[in-house]
């Protein structure tokens, strides 16, 4: 090891010492329920990572149910695995060394029409919440509907509610009009939990600068993915990730950026091929939503998720090092690994004690 | 709402005795269908003995949703000519001369307690000796020459249609020929009319009005809104309707159609059926059967009668209470707003309930269409789109 790496190598463990760091978006998917993905997390060097709910198409009693299986799983590993939701919960485990496991939902369908839901989801420990995921439903439209329709009646009331609970309001996978609506809308920062910039890689996934810059003006923050295909490289190399995070300090501020990688363990596809067949064929895991309606290539330059690997918690080392080797300060490192989604759950928490006493 | 204010098909239209010689004919000789019947309308509960109107309130009280009561009243009248106490309903139904009207059957998955409730309603009369379920327009034609009530079934999805086109083939199955698309609120195939925003289909919605036109269903765009309709339009293959509904145009109405819209629809063949709502018809202190012919004479001028059909969706057949309930805009499930100014209690004068459908020919005698018009207002265009489209 030369001098120069193991100087970096010091700062970097300087940088991580006591920080946040933490993971907006992990789809810890039924077909490799194993513990392995949670341990390179804490391995890494994270502290926080948000789960999604895996329900597909999802359910208020589904989702439920994972609830509990996440719980369960936290439970099992309780020597460096903690489950909690709140803030103080998050800050606690930290202290105490382990990786703390959150929740979220990709969707609003669990909620149905009824907004009590919204509580009652928060009261499970489920923090933020996607509108849409792709393609419409009673709340909004997802990022894969040209027809780009806003919020409906009902999805006005349903982010008013949310805001009101300190369920934070995620636009990722939503649609452009109504994810600008959301952020106009929301009396709390609203994020997009794990999205990229489009003027770098054009995909339907990804933001457009004016979302982008809505959604930073507000509070608000968005999680870098680390998806190949949203990545507009198949390698997913550190340095694009890097890349996309840099156009949005550049344009947004480091105010406005986090991570919200998405990792899946077993992509690319090809080398997993027989579990990927087998999940494929469970029509509650990937038959939802239909694929020609939920994942259209309207440019004709979009790679397949399937075909592109995806940012590694064993690559966030390198990540740090990029940063501080370009200019960043320890500071704003800190904020996109961690601090600024920190913040907007502060924002939330702090929305929830005044909400409280309104009635909905 | 406790009595009519005139007598059944008697309004004044000021007709010679020829002229109303002529339209008594072509009532009893047309097939006339009503694209959107509501039954025989509210009038008809206050015609029942005081002991069953108690019975019906009892069982009113014991519904656990507005929905629910709603769908216990409307098969009320029937349930009592099924078990043989009062043919009310069918006697009401023969002097309307009316000959096709409609019931629902849902697209849902089956997971929906009031939808199965609704489905299990639906079928129990099926059988009753006077009334002929259909699909078909040479079952139309068949029922008049038998002297029954044809009705066929069209959807209007309160409960949107669920993202499974197998939910629609289901429905195919049960006798389904006519799908609209959305009720009034945006749901995961298009955007409904009292929205705030305003987008053509999902991606999803454009699958449903293919796998329609595929399957030989009617797709209809009655409660969609501007562009929703337009798209569905623009992607049918086959004729569309939008079956109850009045020109936009003439009065502006969140439930109305612009030119722009009927010009659409009528390019796909298809069809625009003018209600007897009065909030969607005028703003005119005592609202007529007057104003129903003017949006049939605004919709022909545009688009030719071959477009113009009756869907009159209105009075609805359940007591005045219970409908201020469903219909209120504290009813978010049906997304009707206070600016929509439904009005339970108001009627157009000259149609209190089915027995003014006489009042329809009349009117259109009156306004001097020839009789293919009429035949074609009152029943022929419909045939024509029910052929088209479902063989």
């Amino acid at each position: 090891m030369s001098q120069e790496m193991a100087r970096t190598d010091t700062e970097i463990a300087a940088i991580l010492d006591g920080a946040d760091v933490w993971e907006m978006t992990l789809p810890w998917l039924p077909i490799y329920w194993d513990m392995d993905v949670l341990a390179s997390y804490h391995a890494a060097g994270y502290t926080f990572v948000s789960a999604t709910l895996q329900d597909w198409p999802p359910t208020f009693d589904g989702t439920v149910r994972c609830v509990n299986r996440f719980k369960a799983a936290a439970a099992a590993a309780s020597d460096w695995l903690t489950f909690g939701s709140s803030l103080a919960e998050i800050e606690t485990g930290r202290g105490q060394g382990k990786l703390v496991i959150g929740l979220n939902s990709q969707e609003t369908l669990p909620i149905g029409e009824d907004l009590s839901r919204i509580e009652a989801l928060y009261a499970l420990g489920v923090r933020h919440m996607l509108l849409a995921y792709n393609v419409r439903n009673l709340v909004a439209d997802g990022c894969a509907e040209s027809s780009n329709a806003g919020l409906s009646n009902y999805g006005r009331q349903v982010v008013s509610e949310m805001s009101r609970t300190g369920m934070v309001v995620d636009c990722a996978h939503t649609g452009r009009r109504s994810s600008l609506e959301a952020i106009e809308l929301s009396s709390s920062p609203v994020i997009f939990s794990h999205a990229n910039p489009y003027a770098i890689c054009e995909h339907i996934r990804n933001l457009h600068d004016d979302q982008i810059l809505a959604c930073a003006k507000r509070g608000g923050v968005i999680g870098v993915v680390g998806v190949g295909a949203y990545l507009g490289d198949e390698q997913a190399r550190t340095e694009t990730v890097f890349r996309h995070i840099d156009y949005l300090c550049e344009i947004a501020g480091p105010q406005a950026v986090g991570l919200g990688t998405d990792y899946v363990k077993i992509l690319p596809v090809a080398r997993h091929e027989a579990r990927w067949t087998a999940a494929s064929d469970d029509a509650d895991t990937r038959s939802w939503p239909q694929a020609q309606n939920a994942w259209p290539d309207p440019t004709g330059k979009q790679l397949l998720v399937e075909n592109t690997r995806c940012f590694a918690p064993s690559q966030l080392h390198e990540l740090i090092g990029m940063m501080h080797a370009r200019g960043y300060s320890t500071a704003n490192i800190r904020d996109i690994l961690g601090r600024n989604f920190c913040r907007v759950y502060q924002a939330a928490e702090r929305r929830r004690e005044t909400g409280r006493s309104q009635t909905p | 709402m406790t009595s009519t204010d005139t007598a059944p098909a008697s309004f004044d239209f000021g007709l010679s005795e020829q002229q109303e010689e002529r339209a008594r004919r072509l009532h009893r000789e047309s097939i006339v269908v009503d694209l959107l019947s509501q039954h025989a309308g509210s009038n008809i509960f206050d015609h029942f003995a005081p002991s069953m109107q108690a019975e019906l309130q009892s069982i009113l009280a014991a519904a656990g949703s507005p929905m629910e009561a709603f769908l216990r009243a409307v098969y009320w009248p029937y349930e009592l000519s099924k078990e043989g106490r009062s043919h009310l309903i069918r006697d009401w139904f023969q002097q309307s001369g009316l000959t096709c009207g409609t019931y629902g059957i849902g697209v849902h998955d089956g997971t929906g307690a009031l939808e199965n409730e609704w489905q299990a309603t639906t079928q129990r009369y099926a059988d009753l000796p006077w009334l002929r379920y259909v699909t078909t327009a040479a079952e139309i034609r068949a029922a008049k020459r038998d002297g029954l009530i044809a009705f066929y079934a069209h959807c209007q999805p309160t409960t949107p249609i669920p993202r499974d086109l197998n939910c629609i083939d289901s429905a195919y199955s049960q006798g389904l020929r006519s799908l609209m698309l959305t009720y009034n609120s945006m749901d995961h195939v298009g955007v409904g009319c009292t929205e705030r925003v305003d987008a053509g289909l999902s991606n999803y919605g454009v699958e449903v009005v293919r796998h329609c036109n595929a399957v030989g269903m009617i797709v209809d765009v009655s409660h969609c809104g501007p562009l929703t309709t337009l798209d569905a339009c623009r992607h049918s293959s086959r004729p569309v309707t939008a079956n109850h509904t009045g020109a936009g145009n003439l009065f502006p109405h969140a439930r109305n159609k612009s030119d722009e819209a009927q010009r659409a629809i009528a390019a796909t063949g298809g069809l625009i059926g003018i209600v007897a709502v009065p909030a969607f018809l005028t703003d005119a202190p005592e609202p007529s059967i007057e104003h129903l012919l003017d949006h049939v004479d605004y919709v022909a001028s545009r688009v030719g009668w071959r477009h113009v059909a009756i869907g009159t969706d209105w009075p609805l057949q359940a007591p005045e209470a219970l409908l201020q309930a469903l219909l209120s805009p504290d009813n978010k499930q049906l997304g009707f707003r206070k600016q929509d100014r439904l009005d339970v209690t108001r009627r157009l004068r000259g149609f209190d309930d089915c027995r003014d459908l006489p009042n329809i020919t009349r009117g259109l005698v009156k306004r001097g269409y020839g009789d293919a018009e009429i035949r074609g207002i009152l029943g022929e265009n419909a045939l024509r789109v029910l052929t088209e489209v479902c063989g």
